[in-house]
């Protein structure tokens, strides 16, 4: 029976339950639209500035609207105190400074109103960043009033692909998150945590020396700046050079042209160890530091964005040529469409299973924890702690079910019930950063054990040509040359690929991208081979085997059709043998069926309806 | 679990109204849990798996051009959501079969939400004689066990697995006869 057969008949079967009066669809109308039209806020809540070509008018009609208004309420105010005087009661004034409220409502109002574009790029950043507390990129309008920056600092507005960002003209300035993009030349520099020095006129090639020490001088003057600053600044690897502006990411991390660039990467492996040390030091004094429910300044390294963030940052900025914020599977493989079949579906397969939401695109979060999964050693404890910490909202350092699924968008409440019940070793109700860790860290060897049963079919502990080909192309998996490969050499093997797939630390956009699609195609052979065990069934009464076919009701069966249209009871007769044994071929998808029953149904009482 | 912002992309993204969803999700909803059932949920995942494909709908850049592109739209969201709760559940799936079941949905289901097909299967049903109509009611409307069909109808539990798979054999058979569908081999 061939796979769409067997669809066919599995359709059928459903739609035959349902006719007998069995499981049938429910209406949802109601949740479904409660879920996405409910609390809907009846005020932007962005506050999105005017373009900057109409500001002149739109600030002037703005002042002269609140200019009448204050001269309202003032009239008003003066009026009312004199009723006051008169012993009318001051009360009166109510319904006036209503009134004028109401109309600085229309005027912030207006003011706020977005032009189409603006809104949907606006949006399309929400959704990128939604649980970031900065958007890369903020309106001009917070200008630099709350950063440092050089007494005789100056720049312009650039716009760049619909984008409004700066060109320094002169002096040195601190960007921060909430600064808007630097543009210089055809370079593009946004500050997504921490915070980064660009100084006009400043080539570290010819400055490096005195007036490095003068301009940190004068930057320690009007900021102070911390220990690890200075040393990253006084490193002239540390700085990068867009043609005459000097930039240094002083703290946490920036991106160039969409590529990460940390504080980290300073080049000196000693300090970057010593980074990567002191954060965990940090993390793991989470508590201490959480309670006191201060955060470390800016100076702090790595407390907010892992690299993992900013190279799925720069994925996206690379690939995401709809600029939606998210890479569909073109964007994402692209050469998947001259692909071969087996290969394309390897990607799809692959690309399902990154897409954890399942909505057909792969957003920043996605591609977070994709990336974290392919580092290794250090950079990956150190993603998944801080995604850890990303999980934990109200900083307490554990992770209530309720965070993990606020900070998990599409995992359903069953698939978060379920992570809960294994995670939750200690069963509190809450996952500690430990119990999480040992958590991923059982994961990825559980996975490989998986996918090592998975092809060792006969179960000898050893994989075969026959059952890994790979054997025959790539020679170094078979470590001792024996022919076969033992667990060991493949997980061995399997590591290596996903290590050779790791650019963790500085790295160009192109890359990142491609090291992404190599820890994807070097998970090509495993997805492929996953999709080959199939073990899902719809029907419980489908997979009921039926050794005993010839049963004493098999003389029954012409009987049991009695119209004209059932009439050729011979032919199904003459199948019955071989629709016995395909249901028997399906009959081990029993168990994993009403596994999934369970925590189906789970998931029903908890969503209601 | 919507965001505000989720909802308020959906609102501003899609441009479709309150009332155009209501109708969207009226027409489409009984297709996307039939067809979630095909891949292989239960009925409560399938009664998940379709809200969330309506919420993943609507907070993406989804535009209704048609019923068919939106039906396809909800199919794929369905089928990636489902994979997705697999890979939670540590559960393996053959993508083949889920590939075979979009290509008979699209071959068998000519009105997005099934009703054909249904209705036809309830002619069917109703074409049975009253002892394999029984039993197929027996167990999905009152998912009795083997045992108790087998005592309501007097006959051995052997009997009744046998019954059973007559029953949905003759019933498939007319459902294809009168769909015209292709017999399965």
């Amino acid at each position: 029976m061939s796979s769409k057969d067997k669809a066919q008949s599995r359709l059928i079967s459903v739609m035959l339950e349902e006719a007998a009066g069995g499981a049938a669809p429910p209406d949802r109308s109601k949740a479904i639209l409660e879920q996405l039209y409910d609390d809907m806020p009846r005020v932007p809540l962005q506050v999105i500035p005017p373009k900057q070509g109409s500001r002149g008018n739109r600030g002037m009609l703005y002042a002269l609207i609140g200019g009448g208004a204050a001269v309202a309420a003032l009239l008003v105010l003066l009026l009312a105190m004199n009723f006051s005087d008169d012993g009318t009661s001051p009360g009166a004034d109510q319904p006036a400074s209503a009134a004028s409220g109401e109309e600085d409502d229309q005027v912030r109002d207006e003011r706020n109103a977005p032009d189409r574009g603006e809104r949907r790029r606006q949006s399309d950043r929400g959704t990128r960043n939604e649980r970031k507390v900065t958007p890369l990129v903020t309106p001009l309008e917070v200008s630099f009033a709350p950063l440092a920056r050089s007494e005789d600092f100056t720049w312009q507005a650039a716009e760049r692909q619909g984008e409004r960002g700066i060109q320094l003209d002169k002096g040195w300035v601190f960007l921060d998150p909430k600064a808007p993009p630097l543009f210089e030349d055809n370079h593009d520099l946004r500050v997504h945590d921490g915070r980064t020095l660009a100084v006009k006129n400043f080539d570290v090639s010819t400055d490096a020396g005195q007036r490095l020490e003068t301009l940190m001088n004068q930057v320690n003057d009007r900021h102070p700046l911390g220990d690890e600053e200075k040393q990253r600044m006084r490193n002239p690897r540390n700085w990068k050079q867009l043609r005459d502006v000097g930039i240094c990411v002083l703290a946490g991390g920036a991106l160039l042209n969409g590529s990460p660039l940390l504080a980290q990467d300073s080049g000196d492996t000693a300090a970057k160890e010593d980074v990567v040390k002191s954060s965990e030091e940090k993390s793991s004094s989470h508590e201490s530091s959480s309670s006191s429910g201060t955060n470390n300044d800016s100076g702090s390294v790595g407390n907010s964005g892992s690299a993992e963030e900013l190279k799925a940052a720069a994925l996206i900025g690379a690939k995401d040529a709809d600029k939606n914020g998210s890479l569909s599977f073109e964007e994402f493989f692209p050469t998947a469409a001259n692909a071969p079949e087996m290969a394309r579906k390897a990607m799809a397969d692959r690309f399902a299973e990154m897409d954890s939401n399942g909505d057909g695109e792969l957003n920043q979060d996605e591609l977070v924890v994709v990336l974290s999964k392919s580092s290794s050693g250090t950079d990956k404890v150190q993603g998944l702690k801080n995604h850890f910490k990303k999980l934990d909202a109200d900083n307490n350092g554990f992770v209530t079910q309720t965070e993990f699924m606020a900070g998990m968008p599409g995992v359903t409440q069953a698939a978060a019930d379920q992570f809960f019940t294994s995670a939750d070793t200690d069963g509190d109700g809450q996952l500690s950063e430990q119990e999480y860790l040992a958590t991923k860290s059982a994961d990825i060897g559980d996975q490989i054990r998986k996918q090592f049963d998975m092809y060792d079919k006969n179960g000898d502990g050893q994989l075969t040509k026959d059952e890994f080909p790979i054997i025959g192309v790539d020679a170094s998996i078979d470590a001792d040359g024996d022919g076969s490969v033992s667990f060991e050499e493949f997980e061995k093997f399997i590591k290596e690929k996903v290590k050779s797939g790791d650019h963790s630390g500085s790295s160009d956009s192109s890359s990142d991208s491609s090291s992404s699609e190599d820890s994807s195609s070097s998970h090509k052979s495993s997805s492929s081979s996953e999709s080959k065990s199939a073990n899902d069934s719809s029907s419980a009464e489908d997979s009921s085997s039926s050794s005993d076919s010839s049963s004493s009701e098999d003389s029954s069966s012409s009987s049991d059709s009695k119209s004209a249209e059932d009439s050729d009871s011979n032919s199904s007769k003459s199948n019955d043998s071989s629709s016995n044994s395909n249901s028997q071929k399906s009959s081990s998808s029993q168990s994993s069926s009403s596994s999934s029953k369970k925590s189906g149904s789970g998931a029903k009482s908890s969503k209601g309806s | 679990m919507v965001g505000r912002k989720d909802k308020m992309l959906a609102q501003a993204k899609s441009g479709v109204t309150r009332d155009e969803l209501a109708g969207i999700v009226d027409r489409h909803q009984a297709g996307v849990w039939r067809y979630l059932r095909a891949l292989g949920c239960t009925p409560a995942l399938a009664d998940d798996l379709m809200q969330e494909a309506f919420v993943v709908l609507m907070t993406r850049d989804f535009v209704h051009h048609g019923d068919a592109s939106t039906g396809a739209y909800l199919r794929k969201t369905a089928r990636n959501l489902f994979l997705a709760e697999c890979r939670h559940q540590g559960r393996q799936v053959n993508l083949e079969d889920l590939d075979a079941v979009e290509a008979v949905w699209k071959e068998t289901i000519s009105d997005e939400s099934g009703e054909t097909m249904k209705g036809a299967l309830q002619q069917c049903l109703r074409s049975l004689t009253d002892r394999p109509r029984l039993a197929l009611e027996l167990r999905y409307r009152d998912k009795a066990s083997r045992e108790q069909i087998a005592e309501r109808l007097s006959i051995k539990a052997g009997g009744v697995k046998t019954l059973l798979q007559r029953a949905r054999k003759l019933v498939e058979e007319c459902v294809r006869r009168r769909l015209n569908l292709e017999a399965g081999s």
